[in-house]
């Protein structure tokens, strides 16, 4: 019911953001040059919100879950600066197209030399605390660093538009981007899938998992490795989107399904919901400069956790 | 067969050498940091011993693989806990994960319930339990997957004197059924009625094992827990009453 109710709720969205225009609701595209709008910049655009959405919150919930820490998100762990350091340094190089298929080698590459720089902080039987911990001082020292190359940008117009794509945005996106994010959404997805039982055994102590028979070094490697993808393609295509990888987990939480692994799943969804409502109010909302992403989906999803946060909490399962 | 040879830890445990054969109830006796628990965490193959080795049928526990030892032992730490509101019947379920069952997953979740008497608590979260129904929820996690060892670390702690008497006598049926089952705790009178051997632990070291009446010595409980202890036997069972030695542990809180 839960699963009709959303898909419902997605199918209504999306015809609502492909039929509207700043015009009001516009239907359904009849000339070639409205149907080129829908396809050509529309789809692309909402599918690589929902996308992004998805990639945030399957990485958000997913580390909550294994960390045990219910403030765990993708930029806590450090992951999503240091791809996004790679990146901006990648642009003010000039090494890189702002498209270009090596742009998400290189955000995972920061990306992975941030999960390497983390498991050595962590140690070799890594603790929850130590990990987020480690992740925040990485997370900050990237931040400076990225700081540091904005203050050394060559011209202003450099600088505004590497602080936009900072701030997250999908607009001016097309179908490379989508292309781009899709193979890692689904192999990180895939890797995820792959260690749903380890993932879902992290409700019990580390002393419990442990007696569990699981290989918990490689299933770790692989679940930080599936999230280092997932957070690297959502920087590499969006910029830096923050809040949805920890409000997905927790509206999720609050509807009552508190298992792991249809945590994960439904996360997914309500991530992809949720960067789709937040891409629409950005689309439609007349402003003199086009809001970004980031700082729409702060406005947006901090009321709505606190909302969130206001009902009863903890007591519902699945 | 369970076999310790001189397993020493930094600090925690020195040179405890041990056998016992499967089908007993073990007590592991001592006072707080006596090194119970470190002695059973050697035992799981959670932690490593600096020297010597734990040996279940010769194998070294330490060196098994993680699937062979999730075959072979079961653990209940001392502190377990879940993370998350789920549901009892979940925690059960994934408990029962990497394991060659005989029977359906859902068939084995209510056969465990049964025996614990959580059948009512099933899809109760285990947020809304009490302490003590936390505890026989984790017991019974533990005690689940039927392996050769099993492992409880103070399994009787925060239950009500009607659930400490049946575990008890639970863990006892499952010793009788082939198991080895060690457990570590501190109530002294259920141990002497249950346990079919014990080993005290002393500062790391052992001090003394074997038959329940010869560990429990005047001598030994003194030099363990500074008491003196007063017991009633009968056929119905024991009874102990403790009282602090003269002149000893004063001042220690």
């Amino acid at each position: 019911m839960k699963f009709l109710l959303l898909s419902l709720l997605l199918l209504v969205i999306a015809v609502v953001y492909l039929g509207m225009g700043h015009s009001g609701w516009q239907g359904w595209p009849g000339s070639a040059l409205q149907q080129d709008i829908v396809l050509q910049i529309r789809l692309p655009r909402l599918l690589l919100a929902m996308a992004n959405g998805v990639a945030l919150g399957l990485a958000g919930a997913t580390l909550q879950i294994i960390l045990r820490n219910p403030l765990a998100e993708p930029g806590i762990t450090g992951v999503a600066g240091g791809a996004a350091l790679a990146t901006v340094l990648a642009m003010y190089t000039g090494w890189l197209l702002p498209v270009s298929w090596w742009l998400p080698l290189v955000g995972m590459f920061g990306g992975a030399v941030s999960l390497l720089l983390l498991w050595l902080i962590a140690g070799t039987n890594p603790s929850g605390t130590r990990i987020i911990l480690g992740g925040v001082a990485i997370a900050s020292f990237s931040g400076a660093l990225i700081a540091l190359v904005l203050n050394l940008a060559p011209n202003p117009f450099a600088f505004q538009e590497w602080s936009l794509w900072l701030m997250g945005s999908v607009a001016n996106r097309g179908w490379p981007h989508l292309i781009l994010m899709i193979p890692c959404l689904v192999i990180g997805a895939l890797l995820l899938f792959s260690q749903r039982q380890f993932i879902g055994a992290h409700i019990f102590d580390p002393a419990t998992l442990r007696s569990l028979g699981f290989n918990s070094g490689r299933g770790s490697l692989f679940v930080l490795f599936a999230v280092t993808l997932l957070v690297s393609a959502s920087v590499i295509t969006a910029g830096v989107v923050s809040f949805i990888g920890l409000l997905a987990p927790h509206a999720v939480r609050l509807l009552g399904i508190q298992r792991p692994y249809p945590l994960m799943v439904w996360s997914a969804v309500a991530g992809a919901l949720l960067m789709a409502i937040i891409d629409m109010t950005i689309r439609l909302v007349p402003t003199a400069v086009e809001l970004q992403l980031g700082v729409v989906a702060a406005f947006l999803g901090a009321p709505l956790l606190v909302f969130l946060l206001r009902r009863p909490y903890g007591d519902t399962h699945a | 067969m369970l076999e310790l040879s001189a397993v020493s830890v930094r600090k925690r445990l020195e040179g405890v050498s041990w056998t016992a054969a499967p089908g007993q109830l073990i007590g592991v006796l001592g006072a707080n940091g006596a090194g119970k628990s470190t002695l059973l965490a050697c035992m799981a193959g959670q932690l490593s011993p600096d020297s010597g080795g734990c040996y279940w049928q010769q194998q070294q526990v330490s060196r098994m693989t993680t699937q062979v030892r999730r075959q072979v032992i079961s653990y209940l730490p001392q502190h377990p806990s879940v993370s998350a509101p789920v549901s009892v019947g979940h925690v059960l379920a994934t408990g029962l994960v990497n394991l060659r069952l005989p029977v359906a997953l859902a068939e084995r979740v209510s056969q465990v319930a049964r025996e614990f008497n959580l059948t009512n608590l099933l899809n109760r979260p285990m947020t809304q339990l009490s302490g003590g129904e936390q505890r026989r929820v984790h017991l019974a996690r533990s005690l689940s997957s039927d392996s050769a060892l099993a492992l409880c670390d103070e399994p009787v702690a925060g239950l009500d004197l009607y659930y400490q008497l049946r575990v008890m006598e639970l863990l006892q049926q499952r010793a009788r059924s082939g198991q080895l089952v060690c457990i570590a705790l501190h109530d002294l009178a259920l141990a002497a009625r249950y346990c079919d051997k014990l080993i005290l632990l002393h500062q790391g070291q052992l001090l003394a094992s074997g038959q329940p009446m010869q560990v429990l010595t005047t001598d030994n409980l003194r030099r363990a827990y500074g008491i003196e202890a007063r017991w009633w036997c009968d056929d119905d069972g024991v009874a102990m009453l403790p009282t602090l030695c003269k002149g000893e542990h004063s001042g220690d809180l």
